[in-house]
């Protein structure tokens, strides 16, 4: 068993996510990461996030690992082929990641090499149902592997894109394809994620997977209004970020924020934990347990 | 139908350069639907080269369909190919590649990037629906294309991007989750919408082997 699922087993669980860089630097990597190992079970390794060409995810999780600290694997469907996936997903388990996140992924024209062919041969809820396969020992096709993987599989979900009813029913068909925890995108209105959740329990699915709600602390009311403009699927209240602008210590009211957002997440029923997505600011996420 | 897009001058100059003579060669079916290679677009980039080459001859013919070999083997149109260096295909890649296979000594080069089949959604205004997978689900998702539709080709619902019914990809461009979701909806039959669509088998269709179909 992973540390991750043991921790989710035991009780609410807080996980943090960094991004690799463009290049072979691995040095922000470490700083990020030892900036948050005291506070997290698990760090979240995103797969060209954005679509940006980048040190590559499962790179990132061994470098990581070394600092003993677990990860979870990220990938998207966007740049691998069936083949490709499962062969990284073998060599990613020998090499001890344990746990693994599947996404469909930004699209590649909203990256840095927009004129690259998209692969998507399979997408998200496929991939869950292929990883679960190689959990029980077969590839996709049904040959048998010699020596499986045991992957704690992951999943993400965005409560807060459309259309909402689909929301949840998504999440039933990730939960049924082998789905066992989920990180929810970042969750800024917490009335209409418990509207979700709503949704998720009413489906029983509260009971059969882990999650994780998406946490981002605000560093500035830039930052709040290139999010809620810019990012594809968040949803902010207009009052956050007019709290946010109006603050004379813009840094101090994002922090505010975040912990009144955790503390509302807490509180709802199904939720098992937080999923801090610091977005560069990884050095602030000890204040957020203050 | 097949949904073309006529290059830029400048790319079409570049081709047709090391040519003497050009025959711009049109397409009635398609093409002309589509007001991409009929006759108007043909008359219209003879005058654009005329003006660029004034020392270069350069013609224009319509066939009926530039897919069908005995259209191109009509009499008049084998004489203009041949005595012609080089044909400017307005029709679809299918033309310019039967106009070689006909006539193996000639040249032919497109005028047209081929982009997809689809259907006008109104007057000049062409959206994609099929992206020629070989293996049709469109029974399973009612009626609408996930694979040519959506800009992830997702097969089990919309990714966290779609918004306002719009894709995250481009804002103009509807989210075809979004359609399916509506339509199933309408139906009444949202549950349909939980069984699991299986991963695709590509090998039938453009990433595969097979490349001829039989009906005989
Ligand atoms: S599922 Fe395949 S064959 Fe059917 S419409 Fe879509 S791309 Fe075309
Ligand atoms: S927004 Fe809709 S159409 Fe666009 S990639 Fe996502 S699911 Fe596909």
């Amino acid at each position: 068993m992973s540390d991750l699922e043991e921790a989710l087993k035991k009780g609410f669980t807080v996980t943090g996510e960094v991004g690799p860089v463009k290049g072979t630097s691995t040095e922000s990597l470490i700083k990020k990461t030892l900036a948050i190992k005291d506070y997290v079970s698990a760090v979240n390794v995103t797969d060209n996030q954005t679509a940006v060409m980048r040190l590559s995810s499962l790179a990132s999780c061994l470098v990581i690992q070394r600092e003993g600290i677990e990860t979870v694997l990220q990938m998207t469907c966007r740049d691998r082929n069936r083949i490709a996936m499962q062969s990284d997903l073998l060599g990613a388990w020998a090499l001890g990641i344990r746990n693994v996140l599947a996404i469909s992924g930004d699209h590649q024209y909203l990256g840095d090499h927009p004129q690259a062919k998209g692969v998507y041969d399979i997408d998200s809820i496929q991939e869950i149902a292929m990883i679960r396969r190689m959990n029980e020992g077969y590839d996709l096709i049904g040959n048998e592997l010699k020596g499986k993987t045991d992957y704690f599989i992951g999943c993400a979900a965005n409560p807060f894109a459309d259309p909402f009813e689909f929301r949840a029913l998504r999440l039933q068909k990730k939960v049924n394809a082998g789905a066992q925890f989920v990180q929810t995108q970042c969750v800024f209105d917490a009335d209409l994620f418990e509207k979700w959740m709503e949704e998720v329990r009413a489906r029983g699915l509260d009971k059969k997977v882990h999650i994780l709600a998406g946490i981002t602390p605000l560093k500035s009311a830039r930052m709040a209004n290139y999010m809620a403009t810019n990012v594809a699927g968040i949803k902010m209240p207009k009052q956050l970020i007019e709290r946010v602008e109006k603050s004379d210590d813009q840094k101090k009211t994002g922090v505010e924020v975040a912990k009144e957002l955790i503390g509302e997440v807490k509180n709802i029923k199904g939720v098992d934990g937080i999923h801090i997505m610091a977005v560069g600011w990884e050095r602030i996420i000890p204040s957020l347990f203050d | 139908m097949i949904v073309a897009e006529r290059k830029e001058l400048e790319e079409i100059k570049e081709m047709v350069e090391p040519y003497d003579r050009i025959l711009i060669l049109g397409c009635n079916t398609c093409a002309t639907i589509r007001l991409y290679g009929g006759e108007k677009e043909c008359e219209k980039l003879s005058i654009e080269l005329g003006d660029v080459f004034k020392d270069k001859k350069i013609s224009y013919k319509v066939v009926e369909r530039q897919c069908e070999q005995e259209f191109l083997e009509d009499e008049a149109v084998k004489k203009e190919i041949e005595e012609n260096d080089c044909v400017l295909s307005m029709s679809c890649s299918i033309g310019p590649q039967t106009v070689v296979e006909i006539y193996p000594n000639s040249i032919a080069v497109p005028a047209q990037n081929t982009s997809f089949i689809g259907r006008a959604v109104e007057h000049g205004i062409f959206q994609e629906r099929c992206a020629l997978c070989g293996d049709c689900i469109i029974d399973e998702t009612f009626g609408l294309c996930p694979i040519a539709r959506c800009a992830k080709s997702l097969m089990n619902g919309p990714c966290g991007g779609s918004h306002d019914g719009k894709c995250e990809v481009d804002p103009e461009r509807d989210c075809v989750w979004q359609l399916i979701y509506d339509r199933a909806s309408r139906l009444g039959r949202i549950d349909d919408l939980l069984g699991i669509i299986e991963v695709k088998d590509w090998s039938n269709g453009m990433h595969g082997t097979r490349k001829e179909v039989k009906h005989v």
